[in-house]
């Protein structure tokens, strides 16, 4: 999105969500202020390789003719994403000051490499929608119930406005493509895409299990996402994908293998 | 929110979504929008107890992207500006497709 819009947006959080950080800016942040950054600094690595991946995307709809309504959907959902990256930041510098920006991995076509365009371009989808975008948004539901930081409930709340239309151009291209063709060729595919998006989410836990005050910054325990993934999987991507045609079945037991479980 | 209900805000408006996508074959489309209402009055319905916790309720659901005319069957009300000055109108970056005008 336009430089003009990211200031429209630093000037929708400021001054009162940074006005409180003028004391951090004189001491160090704690140490659990410090993990809790770290997370949304990894977040915020994440929302702008999103915006890249879906900026592709959009090029890949584009050039397989999928309706421009679709289109317009993945060129919206990029600029939401790096608007999501900036709200991050917001919440890194409310919680530690000066922590750097991670720099973004290069952008790579999904799917293998000797899909045809359209297949491609429904790979991606899928992934980026259907799976990684539907997770995202249950576990925003429950952020969004445990936080009371008034920065991160904001932030939380309006990531998850986005992430609902994110998740459902996944599935209008799903119901799109199923209408026209057979979509069974997804299904061996679908346990890779659910791997990939619980460890970019998952992976980066340093506070553990226990983790409860992490809650209030929107910091989810790992029992708790493996408990919220795992019905997010078994109640929206698997009868989700059922519905066209597309065995997800074998999702149920790729979670354990992601999440790990709590310890006593 | 029920991640039950979060199927049909999710997967069933996703379904929505592709039926109201103009791609050239009115017959189709006009089939898929019949045949997609009353999933669409659950996914609608749903959606919008989710977008009242997500954001505030004087929000408009449809943003389209900035640059580009998005198409739209301007029978819903999701694109048209009813308070428009002459009457109803479509909202600016939108285009009504296969001869639909807002209400």
């Amino acid at each position: 999105m336009l430089l003009g819009h990211h200031l429209s947006l630093k000037t929708d959080m400021e001054p009162s969500w940074h006005g409180d950080t003028s004391g951090d800016a004189a001491a160090p942040a704690s140490p659990e202020r410090m993990k809790l950054a770290a997370v949304w600094q990894h977040r915020e690595k994440i929302e702008r390789e999103a915006a890249a991946q879906f900026r592709l995307l959009a090029h890949d709809l584009r050039e397989a003719k999928v309706p421009a309504a679709l289109v317009s959907l993945a060129n919206r959902a990029a600029g939401e994403e790096t608007d999501h990256a900036t709200l991050c930041r917001c919440i890194v510098d409310h919680l530690a000051p000066g922590l750097a920006v991670l720099p973004p991995m290069p952008v790579v076509a999904l799917g293998p490499v000797d899909l045809p365009l359209a297949r491609r371009a429904l790979f991606a989808s899928v992934a980026l929608s259907c799976v990684t975008e539907t997770l995202s948004t249950a576990l925003l539901l429950e952020m969004l119930r445990l936080a009371s930081d008034p920065l991160v409930e904001a932030t939380v709340r309006r990531i998850l406005r986005d992430e609902i239309s994110h998740s459902r151009l996944g599935w209008a291209h799903l119901a799109w493509i199923a209408e026209r063709d057979d979509v069974s060729w997804l299904t061996p595919h679908l346990p890779g895409m659910l791997r990939a998006a619980l460890v970019v989410d998952v992976s980066h836990r340093p506070l553990g299990d226990d983790a409860h005050h992490g809650d209030a910054h929107g910091v989810l325990s790992a029992s708790r996402i493996r408990a919220i993934a795992a019905a997010a999987i078994t109640d929206v991507v698997i009868p989700g994908m059922a519905r066209y045609g597309v065995d997800a079945s074998r999702l149920s037991v790729v979670i354990s293998g992601v999440v790990p479980a709590a310890k006593p | 929110m029920e991640l039950k209900k979060l199927f049909s805000v999710l997967v069933v408006g996703g379904s929505l979504l592709a039926s109201t996508a103009c791609d050239g074959n009115e017959e189709n489309d006009e089939a898929r929008r019949q045949a997609n209402d009353a999933d669409a009055a659950d996914g609608t319905s749903d959606a919008a107890d989710v977008a009242s916790d997500a954001a505030p309720a004087d929000q408009a659901d449809a943003e389209p992207t900035t640059g580009e005319l998005t198409l739209c069957f301007c029978n819903t009300d999701q694109c048209c500006d009813r308070d428009a000055v002459g009457g109803p109108a479509v909202q600016e970056g939108f285009e009504c497709c296969w001869g639909t005008t807002c209400p």
